[in-house]
């Protein structure tokens, strides 16, 4: 059996599985607010943390997708109760839902996993005009070697990792317009949202200390930013050309 | 009983860096505990004998009452 990163999230049952931890989720979600945002979308939702927070603070319907059913169980677990939720199974690169029919897109360390031009193109197609996307993404802090982008995507199952200039060149190129864009510290503070019992299987405690490791080895060029992006109104976009 | 049983209980999952009485030093996940143990998933290598060893698949084993400090490893999600 081989176990990947995301097989680990799901197995202890991890809740906010990205830098920053729930903490810049809310920090994120009162930049959202400000915007219309009567219907969201979590792409990549994982375990359904962060769908639930926001559950609590709107009335507004909230989708969750994320391609693995595992999390999806998990979500639907941790979310039974929730009447604005759904949660559904769906690829980011081709999701399952009708254009220009959300408010707001939430994608928390899971684009990078996908390919990204191909899964920004589809944030643009079902968002409103003028819709916000808010990506909360691993960025390089300078362009990595070789070796190190090969050993990072390769553990994590990342398609590539960005440099800050690089995501906002494929942004832009989607049809978004960068609103702004915002480094903050990675580390997670306090009690570990998860559910870890011993019978889980040692080969996933064995991921995790993996993990560590890699985040310790490159800790100086592993950067993780906020981009706070609206899609671009038609009009503008026929005029530049795209 | 040891007061790091309860802080243990309440932080699996979490990377420590624990000390012990006679001065090694472990780093690793929480995995388990129990009234007289904490167990670690070590990180990177795991130097030493004394009071740790290898408890019954629950990773390396240290005796509550051995500890003499324990601090939390800064770490995140990917
Ligand atoms: C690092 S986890 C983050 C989970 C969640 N957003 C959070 O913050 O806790 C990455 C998630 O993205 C999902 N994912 C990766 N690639 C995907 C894709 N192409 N389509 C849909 N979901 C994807 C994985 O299944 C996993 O749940």
């Amino acid at each position: 059996m081989t176990v990947s990163y995301t097989d680990m999230i799901a197995a202890f049952n991890i809740g906010s599985a990205h830098p920053g931890g729930l903490a810049v989720t809310k920090e994120m979600f009162q930049q959202v607010e400000k915007h219309p945002h009567q219907s969201i979308l979590d792409v990549g939702c994982g375990t359904g943390r962060t769908v639930q927070y926001i559950s609590e603070q709107t009335t507004g319907k909230i989708i969750g997708i994320d391609y693995d059913p595992k999390m999806i169980t998990k979500a639907k677990q941790k979310l039974a109760n929730t009447t604005n939720v759904e949660l559904k199974t769906g690829n980011v690169e081709a999701l399952p839902i009708d254009e220009e029919t959300i408010d707001c897109i939430i994608s928390e360390s899971v684009t990078s996993f996908a390919h990204i031009p191909v899964a920004l193109k589809e944030y643009a197609r079902v968002l409103r005009e003028n819709g916000i996307l808010c990506l909360l993404e691993m960025t390089a802090t300078m362009p990595l070697s070789p070796e190190a982008k090969q050993e990072l995507t390769s553990f994590y199952g990342l398609s590539s990792i960005y440099t800050e200039p690089e995501w906002r060149e494929a942004i832009e190129r989607a049809g978004f317009t960068l609103l702004d864009s915002l480094s903050f510290a990675p580390e997670t503070e306090g009690v570990l949202d998860s559910d870890i019992h011993q019978t889980i299987d040692p080969v996933y405690f064995d991921i995790m200390a993996r993990h560590y490791q890699l985040t310790e080895k490159y800790r100086d060029v592993l950067g993780s930013r906020i981009y706070y992006c609206q899609k671009t109104p038609k009009r503008i976009r026929q005029h530049v050309g795209n | 009983m040891s007061r790091y049983y309860k802080v243990c209980c309440e932080n699996i999952g979490r990377p420590v860096c624990v000390r012990t009485v006679d001065g090694k030093e472990y780093r690793g996940f929480i995995r388990r505990v129990t009234q007289t143990h904490v167990y670690l998933e070590p990180i990177g290598g795991h130097a030493g004998y004394g009071y740790g060893f290898w408890g019954l698949g629950f990773g390396l084993g240290i005796a509550l009452g051995a500890i003499g400090t324990l601090a939390f490893l800064p770490w995140f999600f990917i």
